[in-house]
């Protein structure tokens, strides 16, 4: 009886502690959610009342999904001083809600989905067009142009050609490195220890004398190409376009004027390299766990990447080498999938669209909010250096990237990096070609279930094949005869079927 | 009834075993404790290891060039891991308490013959054990029209029943409760209720303590329902926080290419190896402690001849 | 000993009984509703083509009904017999294992002279289920990784040649067997322990007077009084059967593409295939898996009806 009577008690009481503690909860939280306000609740008058009154009644405070790292304790007090900076300048405040890098795939569709509502929302290639399938962006073509024109002019006609869809504008580009250009990154050692001529490096195939140099002075645990299971040889259908689909398979060349919509493995300047990947891997060249390898060594002999110019300076810190030659091999080349690597689009179901854009205005145009959205607390995890063009971080700890907010080019420059890191990639961007197909994107509504299939046949296929595991000969004919079991050429004909109907006009 | 015996007594010692089997049984569960033992004795030891010796000479069972990085590492982000861990303990011992009663009082209506709405209240509890209606949706009611997002009770309330638990804890009555003693206080005038709290629940003490180590665990390892109710990363539980420590770091590798060179400087700041694996002692280590509270509760399966009650 | 089924005795009154228990099982069923039953009506856009027009409710209301397209992908798989194949078969095995193993050592366990040592090796066969399977692949990895793994560190200093692990299908199936039973058989023991911590300590003395042999013990005794709750578990774990544990067949073998035919299951796949695909998709998969688990759950209830009415489920 008597335990019984205490067994009983002991459960009352923690569940009354549970109450306690879970008010508590709530009530920190309550705080954070009253500044958040929502959307619906707050002033609904189309214009943001402009200037000086910062009767906070008046001032709306827009939801922002964006990806970022672990927030730290001075994330709030950072977010404050943006918000005194903006409310007195534009008369709108921030609420910035972030989603970790591991979880934003998982995060944001659940937020889409259910209709959580938000204002702004960061996204990319991955999900944009199907978001917009979906419905759950709004077309701001006419908006942008109308209300935020110097937003408009900041970024140059080609990267808003990467943001259409349908011929309409859905979210508003990031103008950063918007080009892709390919680097191959050696470490000076090697480079002098084989007397590597990197300036007669252009092809795959170039490499192979170096490597093997590499590899016959180094010794058998020695591999010249470190790969990823990811990765692979990064950058290695940059010849190909793949219409933001995200399937290697699938593409039209670059510069092809025809558009013609092809298999891409099985094209012959694909297969070349293939087996050079596959004789390479035989050779131990590449690290023979390439496959399954989720992250890349810090220091590596030898590497492909996407930059621009100063970028070393960034690997060298950050991997400890001492001196890395990067020399560039391909581009700079501007598909709609290179500048669909970061777009801010505004919610369907906004009540502040014009405040939003408003607010992203501010941020491709004025350096001073640009850089703290980018760095953090002033004086805590930035100092500026030279006004707000060259700044000093403190901190490693500010979860939020610079290159999911807004342009570069109002952004300062890192100290460390060349001064004139900026106006080098702005030059890159202005120089970039562009692909055959800029400004489509394909409308995969109807085909859905064939995406789904052909993307589960590369799942199968692919990470053997880019890192050189598998032989191409084999594999490539194999896996072609499963993409189109799994529907590949209806894909392809739909494709083509929708770029001629596009370009036409 | 708590503890079973210590050593075998009375008419157990003619009851046990002979030396061959005893040794040959001893043998193979400290071969089975080993298998178990020595992986979280290689996590352990990663997380010892200086990141460079990770790199260069690969992992071991004692690590080749000790060093304390990682922890300080952890240390470093300290009030919040601190603060999770608080989140993480109320969640879980409310979270334990409440489950134990919800699951327990369905469990015994269930395993009452006469009672009129068990078939109903059966199909109740079996539905959702094979239909869900998707995430996406229980989303929407627990976030939007129940409210709970961004509350500890969106940890708590979610997980606090499990049909699996509410099966275990009537079959668990129905097989060990005798009729006899529920009928014979039935007799006396004793109301269900009391019958329950004061019967029943006393002498299924092994039953609790299972379920509530099984609510229990299940608590201290979720890291899923944070992930989806909280946006403030101060309310989040242990595990969410570590979690996604780790999964940050996956997914910048995996996404690599499409970061370019932002990538690299991302990278740096992010834990290493050894942080990972000792963010995952962390997680273990307090479970570890916590487990042979419950064991003493159906240690007398251990024993095979305890006398209940 | 047990008396006649209930019903029978009581009639058809409602008596005070009724009343007391449902009020005490009344928390549970609100529970029910409110996080199980309220949520169902998302089965709805597995047949949907889901687009946003609003809040949640207008989404779901207005969406267009599309019958079963979503489940086209599905059935039009390339792999979907080899992934089928994969699941039903390692879940057959987990089923089997996952009941005989556990059950033995529980009984086994009991019989050592040692009650400490007991007690140490059943904490110590516990840790397993505490880490994550996101730890578990990592200690994986530190075993198997090409060249920093433990086991070709000791393979290369014994003078073998060091496997690649990772890309050899054949000795796949049994590391993923062996891992399930690994992380799952701490866990497992604990139900049939309580079980047996459950009965009635007199079965035994009277067994050891009748001079029964340990053996004879186990088969009449502690079995029979156990068949109850093995039944239970038998027929939950079948209901399952077309689920299988993501952790473990996607993140131990580390996506590696040489496993795929052995490792890949039903979850992985749509997993896989549905990284950016629609949230209708996503729900015809599970909702398909529903379907095929409840009927599998059912017959096995109505299996065990048939010869033993009071093990059975419902």
């Amino acid at each position: 009886m008597k335990r019984s009577v205490k067994l009983s008690s002991a459960l009352c009481a923690a569940a009354l502690l549970a109450t306690a503690l879970a008010g508590c909860g709530s009530s920190n939280s309550a705080n954070s959610s009253n500044a958040a306000g929502s959307p619906s609740g707050t002033a609904s008058s189309a214009s943001a009342s402009p200037a000086a009154q910062t009767d906070s009644a008046d001032i709306p405070t827009l939801v922002w999904w964006t990806i970022g790292g672990n927030i730290p304790a001075n994330f709030d007090k950072a977010i404050e001083k943006m918000n005194e900076y903006t409310a007195q300048k534009i008369g709108v405040k921030i609420d910035i809600k972030v989603a970790n890098w591991g979880e934003w795939d998982n995060k944001i569709n659940t937020i889409v989905n259910s209709g959580e509502p938000f204002d702004i929302m960061f996204t990319n290639s991955s999900k944009y067009n199907q978001q917009v399938a979906m419905g759950a962006f709004a077309d701001i073509t006419d908006l942008v142009q109308s209300e935020t024109p110097d937003l408009y002019k900041s970024i140059p006609q080609k990267v808003w050609d990467g943001a259409k869809i349908n011929g309409k504008y859905y979210a508003v580009p990031t103008y950063k490195d918007s080009a892709v250009t390919q680097y191959w990154v050696f470490d000076d050692k090697y480079v002098q220890k084989y007397g590597i001529d990197t300036g007669k490096i252009k092809t795959l195939q170039d490499l192979d004398k170096p490597f093997h140099d590499m590899k016959a002075g180094e010794g058998k645990n020695f591999y010249p190409l470190s790969l990823t299971q990811g990765d692979g040889f990064n950058g290695f259908f940059n010849g190909y376009d793949d219409m933001t689909l995200g399937l290697p398979p699938i593409g039209v060349k670059v510069d092809d004027s025809s558009r013609k919509v092809v298999s891409v493995l099985e094209q012959p300047d694909i297969m070349a390299n293939l087996k050079q990947l596959h004789q390479w891997y035989q050779d131990g060249i590449i690290n023979p766990d390439a496959p399954t390898k989720t992250e890349a060594d810090p220091a590596r002999p030898f590497f492909s990447a996407q930059a621009f110019p100063g970028a070393e300076a960034n690997w060298e810190i950050t991997s400890g080498v001492e001196k890395y030659d990067m020399f560039q091999v391909f581009g700079p080349l501007m598909t709609t999938s290179t500048i669909q690597g970061s777009l801010n689009a505004i919610s369907a179901n906004s009540k502040h669209k014009e405040e939003a854009l408003k607010y992203l205005q501010l941020v491709n145009t004025d350096p001073t909010l640009r850089n703290m959205l980018a760095f953090g607390e002033e004086g805590v995890d930035y100092e500026k250096v030279n006004g707000e063009k060259l700044v000093r971080r403190k901190t490693d700890t500010w979860p939020l990237a610079a290159y999911t907010q807004g342009s570069f080019f109002d952004l300062a420059v890192t100290e460390g990096a060349p001064e004139d890191q900026w106006d080098q990639v702005k030059k890159l961007n202005e120089e970039a070609t562009s692909s055959t197909i800029l400004g489509f994107a394909m409308d995969i509504t109807d085909l859905t279930t064939e995406v789904a299939n052909t993307r589960a046949v590369w799942n199968k296929y692919g990470a053997e094949l880019i890192t050189g595991a598998s032989d191409p000969e084999k594999v490539v004919p194999q896996m072609v005869k499963e993409l189109k079991a799994a529907g590949m050429d209806k894909i392809i004909a739909a494709a083509q079927q929708q770029i001629d109907a596009y370009f036409k006009s | 009834m708590a503890a079973g015996p210590k050593e075998w007594t009375g008419a157990e010692r003619f009851n046990r075993i002979g030396t061959g089997p005893n040794i040959l049984l001893n043998v193979l569960f400290f071969l089975l404790a080993l298998s178990c033992l020595v992986p979280v004795l290689v996590v352990l030891s990663t997380s010892l290891s200086s990141e460079a010796s990770i790199r260069e000479s690969g992992y071991h069972l004692i690590p080749t060039a000790f060093s304390g990085d990682a922890y300080h590492y952890i240390s470093k982000q300290g009030s919040m891991i601190l603060r999770a861990l608080a989140v993480s303990l109320i969640v879980t011992v409310s979270g334990t308490a409440i489950g134990i009663v919800l699951t327990a009082t369905m469990g015994y209506a269930l395993s009452r013959d006469q009672y009129k709405l068990k078939g109903l209240l059966t199909w109740i509890v079996f539905i959702p054990m094979v239909f869900n209606g998707g995430l996406v949706s229980s989303y929407y009611i627990n976030a939007n029209f129940l409210g709970l997002k961004n509350t500890l009770w969106a940890l708590i309330l979610p997980l606090a029943v499990s049909s699996f638990n509410v099966i275990i804890c009537k079959t668990f009555f129905k097989s060990t409760i005798p009729d006899g003693l529920i009928e014979s206080a039935e007799i006396d005038g004793a109301g269900q209720f009391r019958i329950f709290f004061s019967i029943v629940m006393p002498i299924s003490l092994p039953l609790i303590a299972t379920i509530g180590l099984f609510l229990c665990f299940g608590y201290w390892n979720d890291w899923f329902q944070s992930m989806l109710y909280i946006d403030d990363q101060k309310l989040y539980s242990l595990q969410a926080l570590l979690n996604s420590l780790m999964s940050n770091v996956d997914a910048l590798a995996k996404n690599a290419s499409s970061m370019g060179v932002s990538y690299a400087a991302l990278v740096a700041t992010m834990p290493k190896e050894s942080a990972r694996m000792a963010v995952a002692i962390i997680i273990v280590v307090p479970v570890a402690f916590a487990y042979p509270f419950f064991q003493k509760y159906f240690i007398s399966g251990l024993t095979v001849g305890a006398v209940k009650g | 000993m047990k008396t006649q089924t209930g019903r029978r005795r009581s009639g058809l009154r409602w008596r005070k009984l009724d009343t007391e228990l449902t009020l005490l099982s009344l928390p549970t069923t609100v529970w029910y509703i409110l996080f199980c039953f309220l949520p169902m009506f998302g089965i709805v856009i597995a047949f949907k083509d889901f687009k946003i027009y609003g809040g949640f409710l207008s989404n779901v209301w207005n969406s267009k009904w599309i019958g079963l397209k979503n489940f086209d992908f599905l059935f039009k798989s390339h792999d979907a017999w080899i992934v089928t194949r994969n699941t039903l078969g390692y879940n057959l095995l987990f089923i089997v294992l996952g009941i005989v193993v556990p059950v033995a050592l529980a009984i086994a366990i009991g019989q050592l002279h040692s009650k400490r040592a007991a007690k140490v090796y059943q904490t110590m066969m516990f840790l397993p289920y505490f880490l994550s399977w996101v730890v578990v692949s990592a200690v994986v990895w530190a075993f198997l990784s090409f060249d920093k793994g433990i086991v070709n560190q000791l393979l290369v200093q014994m003078g073998k040649d060091p496997v690649n692990w990772y890309m050899e299908p054949a000795y796949w199936p049994y590391f993923l067997i062996f891992m399930n039973l690994w992380k799952g058989v701490g866990y497992g023991m604990v139900v049939y322990l309580a079980t047996i911590a459950g009965i009635d300590g007199s079965y035994y003395e009277a067994a050891v007077i009748d001079g029964a042999s340990k053996w004879q013990q186990v088969r009449y005794i502690t079995l029979p009084l156990m068949k109850l709750v093995i039944v239970m578990m038998f027929i939950l774990a079948v209901g399952r059967i077309f689920y299988s544990d993501f952790g473990l067949f996607f993140q131990v073998p580390r996506d590696s593409n040489s496993l795929y035919n052995v490792t890949t299951t039903i979850d992985v796949l749509v997993y896989k295939q549905l990284k950016t695909a629609t949230v209708g998709m996503a729900s015809a998969s599970a909702f398909l898996q529903s379907a095929l688990g409840c009927a599998t759950i059912l017959l096995a209830n109505w299996i065990v009806r048939r010869t033993d009415p009071d093990s059975a489920m419902m």
